[in-house]
């Protein structure tokens, strides 16, 4: 039963991304575009192969960003939103702030934190970090505004202090919305890297190699760069769904008392 | 009360969409311009229907460097040579080259390199006349900061991490005594507040665009070192380039383009504020100011003649030579026959 759910569970993901590279290689030959606007999924595995020395360790660094860019991002998401759910007029002030950060475009900012910030790495964190932190504050902030009232009234009834509701009651409460957070961060992290190696940066990135390679009208080696780029994406959002996985075993027992509970109550079993 | 407010918020979100929709809807197209629009000045010689010509700039936005189409469709010397020019923008800068092998444009001002890679990719496009006659690309320091070749060692260079700064870059380093490695090279998105604002030592860019960004923005000249003097090739930067297919059919279409922008380069080059203000009124929101325009247009003329006072024309020497330098850096295999990059065909008689 575990085996084949687990089957299950890493079949359907790979079959739905089979489907999307023959999708793209179906528009490629049936359209009949050239390589030069749009190469096909063989052509840019290619690209990639040949290329690989290159892009691997220019992947690591991209990948450095984002996981900093990441840790800071969510660190201080879920820090502003407990502070933010404890001081209800910080909230007020803050909770604007937070909504207009987010409309402005972030290529706007990247050049002034480059001029601030230099060439390095910190321009990047602070883009991932911007990109990460708004789904994490606004997840945990809804996560603490709906915890039980009921649960709440009751520990407080039972002389529970407020450092005590607060660690057992209401931080539990924000576990499950700081992950949707942080799966939606995780898909974005990626892009607020690569914008932060396109806006400046010393050296080479992977950015800068696919806008070189994009100079060089070298198509196939522009998608292989952004085939890496989604790659990266992905395997962070995974990295969060397994780490929820890991933390949160009382989800997935909870799930499975349903099924068993449901599978009891079949009246076809 | 309470609905009241709930019924004034969906009238307001109403109304807030309606209004976006509208904006997104009436907005001015800004990516292109047609001559058939433009107000003319001189009289139009041809009575038959003008052929319509698809241009694709070589940049997303437009700048300068469109002065003489500009000047072209203002005072009506393209309706002269029977052709209706329409000016198109890429979605990026190495876009331009394959909007015209696709046919979505039938000529296009291009880079060399662009021309060089599009031989290597086997793009069904030609170069068909010099836009610039010489190279103008070099090393600038903020005004005030000397730049030396005997000084680059341990310098912060910007690049935009193009084909053509890595063509370049590394015959000025070899004239230099130097390698890659001694200086600190930094890839961005545009050098010039980052040159101002002293966090690059030295940018990398072309006379026209750089002399027009720190003197309309400091009032002073930033120091520069052409890279031709310093072992560079002098090859041209820009060219005009056609589809093929498209020359192929139409090859009096091209002739009358290139006489047009020939008299517009001409009287543009002996006019610049003119020329710019007319630049001005077709491009009000080019985000460019008169001075900007003024002097970079300026600059540009500088480089439009070879020393026989020509324009245009295109050798085999330039194409090799660059072809060459490509190879040099590992950017070509191959230096393909001059013949493959260039056609002097459709230049104008005289």
């Amino acid at each position: 039963m575990r085996a084949g759910t687990l089957l299950r569970g890493v079949l359907t993901p790979i079959i739905s991304i089979a489907l999307v590279f023959l999708l793209w290689d179906l528009i490629i030959r049936g359209f009949a575009v050239e390589t030069f606007v749009a190469p096909s999924p063989g052509e840019t595995l290619d690209a990639l192969r040949e290329n690989w020395s290159t892009l691997w360790p220019l992947a690591l660094e991209t990948i450095r960003e984002t996981v900093y860019g990441f840790l800071v991002g969510a660190a201080l998401g879920f820090a502003l939103a407990v502070v933010m759910a404890q001081l209800r007029i910080l909230q007020g002030l803050i909770y604007p702030v937070l909504i207009v950060s987010q409309a402005v475009p972030i290529v706007a900012i990247a050049a002034p934190l480059v001029i601030l910030l230099g060439f390095g790495i910190a321009p990047k964190i602070v883009i991932v970090a911007w990109i990460v932190f708004f789904p994490v504050a606004v997840n945990v902030l809804d996560g603490l505004a709906n915890v039980d009232r009921d649960l709440l009234s009751l520990a407080r009834a039972m002389g529970g202090s407020r450092r005590r509701v607060f660690l057992h009651i209401r931080l539990p409460a924000t576990v499950s919305p700081l992950y949707t957070g942080l799966k939606i961060g995780a898909t974005y992290a990626v892009t607020g890297a690569v914008i932060g190696e396109l806006v400046a940066s010393t050296g080479s990135s992977l950015a800068g190699f696919q806008r070189a390679a994009n100079s060089s009208l070298d198509t196939p080696a522009v998608w292989a760069a952004m085939l890496l780029m989604t790659v990266i994406g992905i395997s962070w959002f995974l990295l969060v769904v397994g780490l929820e996985y890991l933390t949160t075993p009382w989800k997935h027992r909870a799930a499975r008392r349903r099924l068993r509970f449901g599978a009891a109550n079949d009246p076809r079993s | 009360m309470t609905t009241n407010r709930f019924h004034a918020i969906r009238l307001a979100a109403l109304l807030t969409a309606l209004a976006l929709v509208a904006t997104a809807c009436g907005g001015s197209d800004e990516g292109s311009t047609s001559s058939s629009s433009a107000a003319t000045d001189g009289a139009a010689t041809t009575t038959s229907e003008p052929l319509a010509i698809t241009l694709s700039y070589d940049w997303p936005t437009v700048d300068f460097e469109a002065v003489p189409i500009v000047v072209a469709q203002q005072k009506g010397w393209f309706a002269e040579q029977g052709v209706d020019v329409e000016l198109i923008f890429p979605p990026d800068a190495a876009s331009s080259a394959k909007v015209l092998a696709t046919g979505d444009s039938d000529l296009a001002l291009l880079t060399t390199t662009d021309i060089a890679f599009s031989v290597k990719s086997e793009l069904p496009i030609t170069s068909i006349g010099n836009y610039t006659m010489s190279n103008n690309w070099g090393l600038f320091t903020k005004p005030g900061t000397p730049v030396s070749i005997d000084g680059l060692k341990g310098k912060r260079i910007s690049t935009y991490g193009d084909s053509w700064t890595k063509a370049m870059l590394p015959f000025v380093l070899d004239n230099a005594g130097l390698t890659n490695k001694d200086v600190e090279e930094v890839v961005v998105d545009w050098d010039l507040p980052l040159l101002l604002n002293g966090k690059i030592d030295v940018a990398t860019n072309t006379t026209n665009f750089m002399l027009a960004g720190v003197r309309d923005e400091t009032g002073e000249d930033p120091n520069y070192l052409l890279a031709r003097d310093y072992g560079a090739p002098d090859v041209p930067v820009w060219v005009y380039a056609g589809n093929k297919a498209w020359l192929a059919e139409h090859a009096d279409g091209a002739k009358g383009f290139l006489a047009a922008i020939a008299k517009a380069t001409e009287w543009a080059c002996a006019n610049p504020e003119e020329a710019t203000t007319l630049f001005g009124e077709a491009y009000p929101d080019s985000g460019y100011s008169f001075s900007y325009n003024r002097i970079g247009w300026t600059d540009t003329c500088r480089y439009m003649q070879d020393d026989a006072g020509q324009y245009f024309t295109q050798t085999d020497e330039q194409w090799t030579t660059l072809g060459e330098a490509l190879k040099g850096i590992g950017e070509l295999d191959t230096v393909a026959d001059p013949s493959a990059y260039y056609t002097n065909e459709y230049l104008p008689a005289g």
